[in-house]
């Protein structure tokens, strides 16, 4: 008997062994990873503590925080100003309680929308350098020798973003809540709307680390998300408003899908039944089951993008773990192949005769990459910058292209009026030169800073070039590589507008004049922040937040203050302001650019622009466009002129 | 050629350079040897105009640090510690485009970059990609770099840093051949016997202030105590006892002091076996008189051992240890 049991053990074993060995599947690892327990444990993630501990350190951390409070306060400061001015000091406690419960809606909205702005900005920024930076400085390599799953890094990572931006959510708490109890603002609206609000931002941040993965800088990542983001929300629902309007789908639920689904959408919904007018009843569904569809929609995107990224960041690790060389394109790559295959190995000598190298090369390891050498110009910094192409590869090129044609053909083919076609291109040259203006934030924003990560910038700044060469360089190298969007615009405009005798060709003129000068000028903000800031992400962050602040910024502020004007009988002075800021703006003044009505042979006699400007001929509106880009001109040659003080003085150079 | 006058650097409250003065002459290769951290990366970017000093004044080739910044860097080759390269250029692109940048005219440059990459036998990878070179030639490459623009000042942060057995012997066999072209080199590192084997004179720096400057021989000096050389005579017992020959070799004037020792290390057969510690005054390098002195007294020699000083051992005596 006892002789028995081994053998029983020895053939029973393997099976044993290998049942428990079996590695599970995907779906079930999938749902092992997000389960509550696993999600739990996640809080004692090394990654998640370092993120919080160093996000703690750091200066732009409360800086943020400061300011989004501050704007916080302004903001209800702002609204509750005009009530006391009207009020005056005869008031009673009970007519400032009735103020309260009117102002309580705008108040809510204006802070809601204030909030969905500010996660989705801030949110994809924090977490858009996460990956891309750990991969550059080498620390993912660090690691990867660690016993941390890509999991873990990401699960580390996204919940220590969250964190931050639970933070900024709850500086409005205390607003929420006083309007809450003395407003009486609808619970459930309120719960709703913070809901869609954190839910996008999440999916915003998870899709910018997804980026993250493979891009070369955290602001490339962090834009890209917010634009995927945007596509997520705002292009899914146009392709169900589509599907109605085609009716392949019943108009009712094509419309309502495509409101379910955009986040801003839904927000519109809620503004609008905290402000007393009726927008439940166009849905039949509560404003709080809207939010909550729209929420878990996010919330089921974001769990795919997690997902993505896990897998992203574990395909990347192992890529970065079998080469050596990172960071090759495949073209790159198969030279290195063939280089390594015709590899004849050096003689190997370091006795210095006469006519022979002092050294000799030594045998190496790591594929060595060939090309073709060009001849480097007189002005070296500028020929780097130009011969760097706008692309990281040829195929994506291709692909943004065949995309862009794609869909323009596609609008222009819908189109059989030419009033419509004009409405088009308008729209066309407003996405466009919006479009255009995000990208220019972040162009040349790498173009110092990535030089001083990579250790080249002392290198460069010990030969003579002075800092005027340098920087003109990088301005005119970063300015070069935006050509896509504006020869898009262009040419769509040429062939759908001026061949089509539907755009002047001067048209075309100032708006190209429009989109060449405030692209330099974002550049050359760009340029001067990458001289001052130490990361790429810094840089990028302050010059959207430049261009934001002048033109984005003041509408909302000039509305928040319009309450203050309305009141003291200043309506036509609140025009005034809108239109001095609009006039500055480049999306308005390109699309005024297209607003040749004495061209249509309309009854209106020029360019319809908003007051005080009012209407203006043809030779006006130049003037005045000349006025605008020469100040901006100016303004531009300020911000280089300063890049290059900073940048002489922090090399003792001239400048 | 270098001059720095009481230089000082702080970085918030860290004193990085406390008042250092340092001459190196035409000709010389100056070793810059200290600890992690003790400020000579902070003095060479001071020197190359990468950084302004707190205080004091720095001359490079006659020219001042401090307003004359251009002028400097034209015979001025810097490189830094962790050299970073253009990931996008060619081997040879990237020797171009800093000819360029140094105003080497087109007619001119190709052959520049050729003798540069002859020099560091790169010319096989000229059309390389920069990035995609092993550790060792990215620093050949730094070496060339520095190079194109013939400096006659070449400050050279860890040259050596991170290179491989065979790598670093070339990158010394490179630099000991600048020196031979008259150059002046300021070369910091961490393999001191290197720095020994090439080095006129060395400086020893630690939390910023100059422990030491001058020739290698005077270090060495400094280290044993203002004595000259140490030799160790193991005597064999069968002669004259170490007592009775010590008056002997004591009474020439070339030696500074004797020392009697019992041996007991454990390869000695013989028990009771002495050897003398005799250390030279300083100045005196030749020892072989002492075997006629021994012999003389009527000792028989059974191990002479001149103790050779090592930069290593200046240097451990010259510094505390301390980092900062």
């Amino acid at each position: 008997m006892s002789d028995e049991t081994p053998i029983q053990a020895s053939v029973s074993a393997p099976t044993v062994v290998a049942a428990a060995h079996r590695p599970p599947g995907m779906v079930r690892r999938l749902m092992r990873g997000l389960s509550p327990v696993r999600l739990a444990a996640n809080l004692r993630n090394p990654i998640l503590q370092k993120e919080i501990f160093v996000a703690g350190r750091r200066r732009s951390t409360y800086v943020t925080r400061c300011v989004v409070l501050l704007i916080l306060l302004a903001i209800v400061c702002l609204s509750y100003l005009p009530t006391m001015v009207e009020l005056g000091e005869g008031a009673t406690g009970l007519m400032f309680m009735q103020r309260v419960q009117e102002l309580a809606p705008r108040m809510t909205v204006v802070i809601v929308w204030f909030e969905f702005a500010t996660l989705l900005l801030i949110g994809p920024m924090l977490v858009g350098g996460s990956l891309c930076d750990e991969r550059r400085s080498g620390t993912l390599g660090a690691l990867m020798t660690t016993p941390l799953t890509a999991f873990q890094i990401v699960s580390g990572k996204l919940l220590a973003s969250l964190s931050q931006m639970v933070i900024l959510v709850l500086l409005a708490l205390p607003i929420i809540l006083s309007l809450r109890v003395f407003g009486g603002v609808s619970l459930d609206t309120v719960l709703g709307m913070a809901s869609v609000v954190i839910t996008s931002a999440i999916l915003a941040s998870t899709l910018s680390m997804f980026y993250s993965a493979k891009a070369p800088r955290g602001f490339n990542a962090a834009v890209s998300g917010i634009l995927s983001t945007c596509v997520v929300h705002g292009g899914v629902s146009l392709f169900f408003v589509w599907m109605g309007a085609k009716q392949l789908v019943a108009p009712n639920v094509a419309y309502g899908t495509a409101s379910t689904l955009c986040a801003p959408a839904v927000l519109g919904f809620g503004t609008a039944e905290l402000l007393g007018e009726s927008s439940s009843g166009m849905l039949g569904v509560r404003i709080f089951d809207l939010c909550m569809y729209n929420s878990l929609y996010s919330l089921a995107i974001t769990a795919l993008a997690f997902v993505a990224v896990v897998f992203r960041l574990r395909k990347v690790m192992l890529m970065d773990a079998g080469s050596a060389v990172t960071f090759l394109t495949r073209k790159q790559k198969r030279r290195a192949k063939a280089s390594a295959a015709a590899a004849v190995s050096p003689v190997a000598s370091y006795t210095a005769a006469p006519g022979t190298p002092i050294v000799a090369a030594s045998t190496q390891d790591s594929p060595i990459v060939e090309q073709d050498s060009r001849e480097v110009g007189d002005r070296p910094v500028l020929w780097r910058e130009l011969a760097q192409p706008a692309f990281r590869s040829r195929a994506r090129f291709v692909i943004s292209l065949i995309l862009v044609a794609g869909v323009l053909l596609y609008l222009n083919s819908q189109i059989d009026d030419e009033r419509s076609r004009h409405s088009a291109n308008m729209v066309v040259v407003g996405i466009g030169t919006g479009l255009a203006v995000l990208i220019s934030a972040g162009a040349a924003a790498h173009v110092f800073t990535q030089e001083r990560e990579s250790r080249t910038l002392d290198v460069l700044l010990t030969t003579p070039l002075t800092a005027k060469e340098i920087v003109r360089g990088k301005f005119w190298g970063a300015l070069r590589r935006q050509w896509f969007i504006p020869t898009v615009l262009l040419v769509h405009l040429l062939l759908s507008g001026v061949f089509a005798s539907t755009v002047p060709m001067v048209a075309m003129l100032h708006l190209a004049a429009v989109l060449f000068v405030f692209l330099a000028f974002l550049t050359s903000v760009g340029v001067w922040m990458s001289v001052i800031s130490k990361k790429t992400t810094g840089a990028g962050v302050r010059t959207s937040l430049i261009a934001l602040g002048m033109w984005l910024l003041p509408f909302p502020v000039i509305g928040v203050l319009s309450g203050l004007l309305n009141m003291l009988g200043s309506q036509r002075l609140v025009e005034e302001m809108v239109g001095l800021v609009s006039v500055v703006n480049p999306v308005y003044l390109a699309v005024m650019s297209l607003t040749v009505p004495s061209f249509w042979g309309s009854s209106t006699p020029g360019y319809r622009l908003q007051d005080p400007f009012g209407n203006l001929d043809f030779g006006e509106f130049t003037a005045l466009l000349a006025v605008v880009l020469g100040m901006f001109m100016v303004l531009t040659k300020l911000v280089l002129w300063r890049a290059r003080v900073v940048l002489g003085s922090q090399s003792n150079r001239r400048h | 050629m270098i001059e720095a006058k009481n230089l000082t650097k702080k970085f918030g409250n860290l004193l990085a350079l406390d008042s250092l003065t340092l001459d190196i002459g035409p000709g010389e290769v100056f070793g810059f040897i200290g600890p992690n951290g003790a400020g000579k990366s902070t003095s060479m970017k001071i020197l190359s105009c990468l950084l302004k000093a707190d205080a004091g004044s720095a001359r490079v080739g006659g020219f001042d640090v401090a307003t004359q910044g251009d002028d400097i860097r034209r015979i001025l080759g810097y490189m830094p510690d962790f050299l970073g390269v253009y990931d996008d250029l060619t081997v040879e692109e990237y020797l171009q485009f800093f000819a360029s940048a140094f105003g080497i005219p087109r007619a001119r440059r190709k052959s520049t970059v050729e003798s540069v990459l002859g020099l560091t036998d790169l010319t096989e990878k000229k059309r390389a990609m920069v990035d995609s070179l092993s550790r060792g030639m990215q620093q050949r490459l730094g070496v060339a770099r520095v190079l194109i623009h013939d400096p006659k000042v070449l400050l050279l942060d860890e040259p050596a840093s991170g290179l491989d057995p065979r790598a670093r012997i070339e990158m010394r066999a490179l630099l000991t051949e600048l020196g031979r072209m008259g150059k002046v080199l300021m070369v910091s590192s961490h393999i001191l016997s290197e720095l020994a084997e090439m080095c006129t004179s060395i400086g020893i720096i630690e939390r910023g202030r100059l422990q030491y400057v001058g020739s290698i021989k005077d270090a060495y000096a400094k280290t044993r105590g203002g004595s000259g050389e140490r030799v160790e005579i193991r005597l064999d017992p069968t002669g004259m006892n170490a007592e009775r020959v010590k008056p002997v070799i004591e009474s020439d004037h070339r030696v500074a002091r004797v020392t009697v020792q019992r041996v007991d290390a454990p390869d000695v057969s013989t028990p009771g076996a002495e050897s003398l510690l005799v250390d030279l005054v300083q100045g005196e390098h030749g020892h072989h008189f002492l075997v006629e002195l021994i012999i003389k007294g009527g000792g028989r020699i059974d191990r002479f051992t001149p103790h050779e000083i090592k930069l290593e051992d200046a240097f451990l005596k010259l510094t505390t240890g301390a980092l900062q």
